[in-house]
């Protein structure tokens, strides 16, 4: 093996030269204008394609020569056991990745953490670890599309995406990334060996077949509801086209201004006030409460959607993991301007978890995790603390502030504060009438009877959560709540397009969304829900006849299909049962794994007639 | 101990839409050296392929040494040799470097060690130097590398694929003579397919004749120019047509004879009646050489000669 592992370093070890220099000063230039380890996520995310890509091409090319039929006898028929040989060669790429792509980056974050004022956390050393193994993953990715028969061997690029993209503390994403990398490695060697074939393998059919459904599922929502959609489009009937939006629908309630929203909701009721507000209710007086964050950046997580910096006046913040706390630097001249804790400049008090910024309708600034609320004043570098939860509730990031009354949003309530003589004090608290998830939005409004509180469901209507309802109420001037309003939001698209992620297949839409589930990604949580309550979620008797009516047509195709292939009893028998339950991503992979091509060369030996007789 | 070292039966292989290798059933004893020949696309890489693991049959059955071709182990590959005609090796590699790790690969492999001095005398024909990539040598000069590694490696049986290709006179013959001496030294079956007649007639025990995925003949070289005849016959008009007569595998006009190639015309004196009765005054019978005798058999079937035909 080793002789391999030297073999193929020796093969690629100017490209990988040529490739650290490259890297090494780009990625320098580039660090050089931006603050590249605390940008957001979508930098990142171009940064890991572009290596990602690097890796990929790397595979393709690597295996794409070794595939070759004489050059593949010679790496293949050798008294060595395959496992050891694509060791070798697995092996002496990885050191490649690292020392091509890895070293340069920890290079320039090293010199980053030592020479310059900018944050550098163990977190971005471990991004750094993150991107060596996603560009591995794509190696992988690279070498099974290449020896893979099938042409759709390509799917598999699903597989990295699923497993890996996650906001998560560094130390989930690095474990998912590995056990990505384990399993893409097993997925190579089942296809490496001598005959690349699969199909005679039950372990490495099987090993093959399940990253494959879980890709054509992902393939067939996105391509299905694009396809759904642009028919739509053509045909002019689409929901989002500005002249179409359904009336009550969620699309026309999405379009809502805080005012327009308060006057829907108003509109239905029943109370005999209601016509009176409607009429004296002004756009001034009305404000959105979001909900404006719907999930907070966990500690120690790779990368963040909304990066780790933001800037206030002539500052910029940037949050330190390490520390828990914001380092402030000033943006004209550079100097740095020490540490900001959860007391304000100079308090050394670590933050709950990473605060986001955030604005209330007058435009002040706030700084909101998951647990408190705090006012930024003076210029931005004194912290009011304005409100904490504690427990499961955690905070909407929603806040306005009308009149005297200040109404904030968590993911149990609304609480109303009162602005008094001696401060601000509690006045009433609004349970939410819907799991914090399924809200649309939330609005405020003032009255002379009170305040009026709007709540839009309809959030999660394209996940199967049927009832998108909107709640009015008013918290009169003593503190006392009555519902004033309550109507149904009418349907924009088709039910069946509405649950199109469950009937295409139960099975395979419970396993994708297993990972939100079990990962802790920092979303913001139904209040007293259980966490696995979207997989439960009741359907209409409609989309159950859709499941039930792909799943019974996916198992008759597969019976026609595997009887074709000519195979044994027990694994038609399977492939059935798999197609039954998992519906039409199955009967694709059936139809990958054993191509027409495979057919025709099983039927060949049965029924060719022999050719004439020696002579 | 297995009596043969490659056995088939009915063994199918159908490639992209065409039967490589139609219902083939062979049985090579052990020893000797063993020369295919055929048309291209007659099936011998296709063969070879299968053998090796390397594409799964689409019927019948291969064993070789004994073993399930689908089911190698990498023990029973370090007792089979392959050399393919493009003589396909790592061209970043160093010669040295390349021979260590063949040696380390297969000086455990098989029950024979690495043989370091057949290495050295069969590279000795050609001009490399152990500090020579290989991406920098000859066509001639890699063959006669690849050659002196699996030469070195004595395996039990070894598989050539047309691997004189590319080189000279003098190569080819030291290759040839390093081919007897494994031969004999180690016992070794050899398995050679090649074009060039005149190296099969030189080394070969046993001919085995595939056409378009079939078994055509087997027997040793000698044994079959024995049966193919050719017939010299002057007709004083014009010749009739003869190709339809029993055994007949070719007819040429050459120089206003009729050469009329047969095989297995054992009555030879009917034969000779029977071509005067169509108007012969003169018919003469005379041996062929493989390469003539080869050519005729295979035209018989060949795509070209039945259009020509």
């Amino acid at each position: 093996m080793i002789e391999l592992f030297l073999s193929e370093l020796r093969r690629f070890r100017n490209a990988a030269a040529i490739y650290f220099a490259a890297s090494l000063v780009l990625v320098t230039v580039w660090n050089q204008m931006v603050d590249l380890a605390n940008e957001q996520r979508e930098v990142h995310i171009v940064i890991q394609l572009l290596y990602a890509l690097s890796g990929l091409g790397f595979g393709l090319y690597q295996f794409g020569s070794y595939r070759q039929p004489s050059r593949w006898i010679w790496l293949q028929h050798r008294p060595l056991h395959r496992a050891w040989i694509l060791a070798g060669v697995a092996l002496a790429s990885a050191v490649l990745v690292l020392l091509a792509m890895a070293l340069p980056l920890f290079i320039v974050l090293g010199l980053q953490d030592h020479f310059t004022q900018r944050v550098v956390d163990l977190r971005h050393y471990a991004g750094v670890g993150f991107l060596a193994l996603s560009t591995l993953s794509a190696w992988l990715a690279g070498a099974y599309i290449m020896l893979h028969r099938s042409r759709w061997a390509f799917v598999i690029l699903v597989l990295p995406i699923l497993m890996t993209m996650h906001l998560a503390t560094f130390g989930t994403v690095l474990a998912l990334a590995l056990a990505c990398n384990a399993v893409l490695a097993f997925l190579v060697y089942s296809v490496f060996r001598p005959n690349r074939y699969t199909a005679d393998d039950a372990l490495a059919t099987a090993a093959s077949a399940v990253p494959l459904q879980l890709s054509f599922y992902i393939a067939l929502l996105w391509g299905g509801s694009m396809l759904f959609q642009v028919g739509q489009m053509m045909m002019g009937v689409h929901p989002l086209s500005t002249d179409r939006a359904t009336a009550g629908g969620l699309v026309e309630a999405r379009r809502f201004d805080a005012h327009e929203a308060l006057q829907a909701g108003l509109a239905g009721s029943s109370d005999p006030r209601a016509a009176g507000w409607a009429a004296a209710l002004q756009p001034r007086d009305a404000a959105s409460l979001g909900p404006k964050a719907r999930q907070y950046a966990v500690r120690n997580l790779v990368s963040w959607r909304r990066g780790m910096q933001f800037n206030e006046g002539q500052h910029t913040w940037t949050f330190s993991h390490d520390r828990m706390m914001y380092s402030i630097r000033h943006r004209r001249l550079g100097t740095a301007g020490g540490w900001v804790g959860a007391g304000g400049a100079g308090d050394a008090t670590p933050f709950d978890s990473q605060p986001q910024s955030m604005s209330d309708n007058r435009r002040a600034g706030y700084l909101v995790n998951a647990h408190d609320l705090y006012a930024l004043e003076k210029g931005g570098l004194r912290l009011r603390h304005v409100l904490h939860v504690d427990g499961h509730e955690q905070l909407g990031a929603g806040i306005a502030v009308l009149g005297s009354r200040t109404a904030l949003l968590t993911n149990r309530r609304v609480v109303l504060l009162q602005e008094g003589g001696d401060g601000t004090a509690p006045l009433a608290e609004v349970a939410l009438p819907m799991p914090f998830g399924d809200l649309e939005r939330v609005e405020a409004g003032q009255v002379a009877d009170g305040t009026l509180l709007s709540f839009i469901g309809g959030n999660r209507r394209d996940d199967g959560v049927t009832a998108a309802p909107q709640v009015t109420y008013l918290v009169d001037t003593a503190g006392r709540i009555a519902e004033v309003g309550r109507r149904e939001l009418a349907h924009d698209f088709p039910i069946l397009f509405e649950h199109r992620d469950w009937w295409v297949s139960p099975l395979l839409h419970a396993v994708v969304n297993l990972p939100d589930m079990l990962i802790e990604k920092g979303l913001v949580p139904d209040h007293g829900a259980n966490r696995f309550a979207q997989l439960m979620l009741p359907r209409p008797a409609q989309v159950w006849a859709a499941m039930a009516t792909l799943a019974l047509a996916s198992c008759l195709l597969a019976a026609w299909w595997t009887q074709r292939a000519g195979l044994a009893p027990r694994a038609r028998l399977a492939w059935c049962l798999a197609c039954l339950l998992l519906g039409v991503p199955a009967l694709l992979s059936l139809m990958v794994l054993q191509p027409r091509a495979d057919l025709e060369a099983l039927a060949a030996g049965a029924d060719e007639v022999p050719a004439a007789a020696p002579v | 101990m297995n009596d043969y070292v490659i056995e088939t039966e009915g063994l199918c292989l159908r490639y992209k839409g065409k039967l490589a290798l139609d219902h083939l059933s062979l049985h090579l004893p052990r020893g000797g050296i063993h020369a295919f020949v055929g048309a291209n696309g007659a099936g011998k890489s296709s063969l070879f392929r299968v053998l090796l693991g390397f594409e799964p049959p689409s019927a019948g059955s291969a064993r070789v040494l004994g073993h399930d071709s689908s089911r190698l182990t990498p023990e029973v590959r370090g007792r089979i040799g392959f050399v393919n005609e493009e003589h396909t090796l790592p061209g970043w590699m160093r010669v040295r470097d390349l021979m260590r790790m063949q040696q380390r690969h297969y000086e455990h492999a098989g029950s024979r060690p690495w043989n370091g001095e057949r290495y050295e005398e069969v590279l000795s024909h050609f001009n490399v130097l152990p500090a020579q990539r290989v991406g920098e040598l000859s066509r001639g000069e890699r063959a006669g590398l690849n050659l002196a590694l699996a030469l070195a490696q004595s395996p039990e049986l070894l598989i050539l694929d047309e691997p004189t290709l590319g080189l000279d006179v003098v190569a080819k013959r030291a290759f040839l003579d390093a081919l007897l001496q494994s031969c004999i030294d180690d016992g070794s079956t050899i398995v050679y397919c090649s074009h060039q007649m005149d190296e099969i007639e030189r080394v070969a025990d046993n001919l085995v004749i595939l056409e378009r995925g079939s078994l055509r003949y087997m027997s040793g070289p000698d044994d079959f120019c024995g049966r193919v005849q050719l017939w010299v016959a002057e007709f004083p008009f014009k010749a009739p047509e003869v190709r339809g007569l029993p055994g007949v595998l070719q007819v040429q006009q050459l120089d206003g004879l009729t050469h009329v190639v047969t095989f297995d015309q054992l009555d030879a004196d009917a034969f000779e009646a029977r071509l005067k009765l169509l108007g012969a005054r003169r018919v003469q019978v005379m041996p062929l050489g493989l390469d003539r005798a080869v050519n005729a058999f295979l035209s018989h079937g060949h795509a070209g000669a039945r259009r020509a035909a």
